[in-house]
């Protein structure tokens, strides 16, 4: 019998639970493993040019999972975050934000008709060890 | 009783806050269930969605996240599209059954994509 580690959640008993809802923690399952996080901001006004992308080096080697938000610029109160991608269309104007990876790097590209005034986009992410394997 | 291990410089016997934890069993954590890679070439359709899907064998509709990898050598999550032409990854969703992955090729021709996708616990339904 190979050993494992185990936590079960309260009142379950760890040595004879096995449906995954009922632990907080087995090795027998894969988790995600923390390698890089991070924000920064993005400055638009109406002599910015689209598509631009801006790059975050992690330089793993492979196409790591990743997650990626954004303000959008849009300066809620109380602060909304949105999970890239991002898309936004009114009246002929569009507003798309997306979030890559290459085996480099994190990548934000924006996509826009154009902005009016000056907009601060915020981009938060975090980059984890684990490798997609495509 | 708990198994608790704290991020260097801080004493696991006083932390409180789970910031300052690498792990904690009262927290819940992630857990990959499955995992796996759905590949395939996706015919032009002009620009509407269609999609592939594949079946979870989950006794619930489970949380699914996945990813697509472009021929630009690119990965991206739903509602991203390969940097140069118009292939995009529209959506991604779960029934009882079944994951889809939504796409859209406007390309002219077919495309080659692969989709990895998780399974994660906790459930989402």
């Amino acid at each position: 019998m190979s050993k494992k580690l185990v936590a079960a959640k309260s009142p379950k008993n760890v040595l004879t639970e096995t449906n995954p809802n009922n632990l907080t923690y087995s090795s027998d399952f894969g988790s995600l493993k923390y390698f890089k996080s991070g924000s920064f901001q993005v400055i638009l006004n109406g002599s910015s040019t689209f598509p631009q992308e801006h790059k975050i080096d992690h330089n793993l080697g492979y196409f790591p999972f990743f997650t990626a938000f954004s303000d959008a610029g849009l300066n809620f109160t109380p602060l909304r975050n949105y999970p890239l991608s991002y898309m936004f269309a009114d009246a002929g104007v569009f507003f798309n934000l997306y979030a890559y990876c290459t085996s480099s790097q994190l990548i934000f590209r924006i996509e826009s008709s154009g902005v009016a005034g000056t907009v601060t986009v915020n981009f938060y992410y975090k980059i984890f060890r684990n490798n997609l394997n495509l | 009783m708990k198994i608790a291990i704290s991020k260097r410089g801080k004493n696991v016997n006083n932390l409180t806050n789970p910031n300052d934890f690498i792990f904690d069993s009262t927290f819940n954590t992630f857990k990959i269930i499955k995992t796996g890679v759905v590949s395939g070439t996706f015919a032009q359709s002009g620009f509407q969605t269609d999609e592939t899907h594949i079946p979870h064998n989950q006794s619930t509709i489970p949380f699914v996240i996945a990813f697509c990898r472009f021929t630009d050598n690119r990965v991206g999550v739903p509602g991203t599209k390969d940097s140069a032409i118009d292939f995009w990854f529209a959506n991604l969703y779960v029934d009882g059954t079944f994951i889809y992955f939504g796409y859209l090729n406007d390309t002219g021709a077919d495309y080659t994509a692969s989709f990895r996708y998780y399974i994660v616990e906790p459930i989402l339904l």
